[in-house]
């Protein structure tokens, strides 16, 4: 895995490097977030490694390039979410006293709060009908209405549409549980 | 910014907390059909299938936004080798869109000190800031869905936005966001002509008199 330094193969990785640690920074939960650089240097290796294997001396696309990368680093997150999930069973799922004080939120009862509001949201929208579910889903997910309207196929008025009876129906329900978000 | 937005904010940050088991990790969507899904490459039938995973696993809901975020760098990238190219047009000088943008920053600077007062936070000026501007490569705007987003800071509380037209007219000044994106609404575009350029420049505000960051001054073509 030899690519020259300041050649444009080292810059493209380079800059993908710095965009998925600041991707995974922003989004990740802290004590995966805090792994950031290690996750995507492993997840670039890989990329590298088979790379070499395939395709020696070739110039993989940009698109080809991103698209792996992301690959590789949603396997490597996975495999320790995994690895934490075993651990929280083995320690009879008990929350981890490190990772909840290495927590954005610091109040311990806000952070429950918020694990109990994600779970009833997530019960309320599996009894909405799915049309709403899925718009709902996506604009919690922070797609705007156009953007949802283009990834499910749905005309820009349709898709307004069910994103704001979904959000009522949310709202109804969480407050039929008792859940103030 | 209204009770909706911050409720919405509110649901945002609940359906996005994190510490909660993947649904079966068998079931989850393989890493490149997200990522394809999220960059609207697969038909929508795929793509609705995908969705009703991610709303009932968390875990496949965070690998989503880590191809939104990966996907919003990128453009972020794409925004800042555009954002100064002022694109050729009849009749267009250069030096007049560079004269607007200084303007722009002399006459907001001015703008921002007014509405200090004498013992407000220092302003950290254009150079330091890492705000960017984040929309689609090309940096037109269609004007029913003129969305100005920008890439948010860390521990900003607010941002204030100014938008002007390249003539230093106000389109829109709102402040107090509390998420990192504003639509211009189309009414107040309703009198610039097609292909018209937008320059705005965010000013992220901090809690507790932590002062305020500005970004540099932006532009954007409206169609």
């Amino acid at each position: 895995m030899n690519i020259p330094v300041g050649s444009p193969e080292a810059d493209d990785y380079e800059r993908l490097r710095g965009e998925l640690v600041r991707a995974v920074s922003r989004i990740c939960p802290p004590w995966l977030a805090s792994r950031a650089d290690d996750l995507v240097q492993v997840a670039l290796l890989r990329v590298l490694e088979v790379r070499r294997k395939s395709e020696e001396n070739a110039r993989i696309s940009s698109s080809y390039l991103r698209k792996a990368a992301y690959s590789a680093l949603i396997d490597e997150i996975r495999r320790c979410r995994r690895r934490r999930e075993v651990s929280l069973e083995d320690e009879g799922g008990e929350v981890d006293p490190v990772a909840e004080r290495s927590s954005a939120q610091p109040d311990p009862e806000a952070q429950s709060a918020g694990r109990q509001t994600g779970k009833a949201i997530r019960d309320c929208l599996a009894q909405m009908v799915r049309p709403r579910r899925l718009a709902v889903t996506l604009h919690l997910q922070g797609h705007s209405v156009p953007e949802i309207g283009r990834l499910m196929g749905w005309l820009a008025k349709k898709a307004d549409n069910l994103v704001y009876r979904g959000l009522a129906d949310l709202r109804e329900c969480l407050g039929g549980k008792g859940v103030r978000p | 910014m209204t009770r909706n937005d911050d409720d919405l904010k509110s649901l945002r940050e609940a359906f996005a907390t994190p510490r909660q088991a993947a649904l079966s990790p068998e079931a989850c969507p393989a890493p490149d059909r997200i990522w394809a899904a999220v960059r609207g490459e697969l038909p929508p039938d795929e793509v609705r299938e995908i969705v009703e995973h991610v709303a009932a696993c968390a875990s496949c809901a965070e690998d989503w936004r880590i191809a939104m975020a990966f996907e919003e760098e990128s453009r972020v990238r794409q925004e800042e080798a555009v954002v100064h190219h002022f694109p050729a047009r009849d009749r267009f000088r250069p030096w007049v869109a560079a004269a607007a943008a200084a303007l722009v920053l002399t006459v907001g600077g001015i703008y921002v000190r007014q509405t200090q007062g004498p013992d407000a936070a220092p302003v950290y000026r254009g150079e330091e800031s890492e705000i960017r501007a984040v929309v689609p490569p090309g940096g037109v705007l269609p004007r029913q869905a003129c969305v100005l987003a920008w890439t948010p800071l860390p521990d900003a509380e607010s941002y204030d936005l100014l938008v002007t037209t390249t003539e230093l007219d106000t389109v829109a000044d709102p402040k107090g966001l509390t998420t990192p994106k504003y639509q211009v609404p189309a009414s107040a575009l309703a009198s610039l002509p097609p292909g018209a350029q937008l320059h705005w420049r965010v000013t992220a505000i901090y809690p507790e008199g932590g002062g305020r960051k500005q970004s540099k001054t932006f532009t954007t073509a409206v169609e």
